[in-house]
């Protein structure tokens, strides 16, 4: 069972075990990557994130008390993280002339080196860039997390209704966008 | 076809929808390919995994955290003296009065600040520095309203630095606000370009 083995891990790096937490890593760092990466458009600004929450992991499991699964609680300081990093691009946007050159920047340090890929995914974070970060962040969880609508709003605090309804606009939105590019 | 997707359709219209796919295939193609486009969407992120970057993450994260200083203070003064530092160098660039000048309302973050800790000493803490400090405009209704001169380009480049500060966060003055005071400030930090 996936949550008595996390609890397990959790208990062994609270008693001194560093591997516990390497082993832990390995199991989330994919996930916490991908919705950083989701969220945010760009492989740097990820990679930034995952890193953030690794720490933020490692320092502060000692505290977790499992009131609720460790995968809500990592997901919800990925998308806490994610949505201030949103915030702060927003803010840097506002004085930064040379935006242009750092989102090309950005967007050319994927990690992966498939040319076709990276143009897919490019087109990809576009559509999903544009929508308002609640929709994003349930279209995310939803279509690509495959969460349930209550794991979304144990990790967000929104109710069910009001993330159904945020998933519909978002999903109407990729799909007219989607339908734009072809 | 969205509605039954994002789980919008109970009861009769989810049973009513459902029988129409069973019995239109044209109804059937079209929402399976629409279900298709979402799947390749996940495909395609999933087709892009490095495994290269990942099994360098650890390493890299564990030569971040070697490298990252412990911290000085803990506790509560972890939180006032980085405040009280913010605050004391707001001070140098905020006049007490000015007649040309503009307003850029910083009362939400603040009262942000104040009722998002978790700690009535904190919180009181928090607001007689502010109050003691030039953050407090007496002459102005709004006892947080923030006067700042026009021709002081400036200002908004060490404002925006003051609300990227990690206190800021940590404090949740600037996560918990909600969106439409967020647009607010973005709007008055644009302005003051």
């Amino acid at each position: 069972m996936a949550i008595d083995e996390d609890f397990e891990l959790v208990e062994r790096f609270v008693a001194g075990d560093e591997t516990a937490f390497n082993q832990l890593v390995r199991k989330y760092q994919k996930r916490i990557y991908w919705h950083a990466r989701q969220m945010l458009g760009n492989h740097l600004d990820a990679d930034e994130v995952t890193q953030e929450v690794l720490i933020v992991l490692y320092n502060k499991l000692k505290t977790f008390s499992f009131k609720s699964s460790l995968f809500t609680w990592i997901y919800r300081i990925v998308n806490t993280r994610s949505i201030n990093q949103l915030r702060k691009n927003k803010i840097k946007n506002i004085f930064s002339i040379d935006d242009f050159i750092g989102s090309q920047l950005k967007s050319n340090n994927d990690p992966d080196s498939d040319i076709d890929n990276r143009e897919k995914l490019n087109k990809l974070d576009a559509v999903i860039d544009k929508l308002p970060v609640k929709q994003k962040e349930v279209f995310i969880m939803r279509n690509f997390d495959e969460l349930s609508y209550e794991e979304i709003s144990q990790i967000t605090g929104r109710s069910v209704g009001g993330l159904k309804a945020n998933y519909f606009h978002a999903l109407k939105k990729v799909t007219e966008r989607m339908n734009e590019n072809e | 076809m969205l509605k039954y997707l994002s789980g919008l359709l109970e009861g009769k219209e989810k049973s009513d929808f459902e029988k129409m796919l069973e019995s239109s295939s044209q109804a059937r193609d079209e929402f399976n390919t629409l279900k298709n486009r979402l799947a390749v969407m996940k495909d395609v992120y999933e087709s892009s995994v490095d495994e290269s970057y990942f099994n360098g993450l650890l390493p890299r994260m564990r030569e971040k955290l070697d490298k990252s200083p412990r911290p000085f203070f803990s506790g509560k003064l972890a939180y006032i003296i980085p405040v009280a530092a913010v605050i004391l160098i707001m001070t140098l660039f905020i006049p007490r009065s000015g007649n040309d000048s503009r307003n850029l309302d910083l009362s939400d973050i603040v009262n942000q600040m104040v009722d998002g800790s978790d700690s009535t000493e904190l919180s009181y803490n928090l607001l007689e520095g502010m109050e003691q400090s030039a953050w407090v405009n007496s002459e102005a209704e709004n006892p947080f309203e923030v006067v700042i001169p026009e021709h002081w380009d400036i200002q908004a480049d060490n404002y925006a630095a003051t609300l990227e500060m990690p206190v800021i966060d940590e404090i949740n003055g600037l996560a918990n606000l909600p969106n439409d005071k967020l647009d607010q400030i973005y709007k008055n930090l644009a302005s003051l370009k």
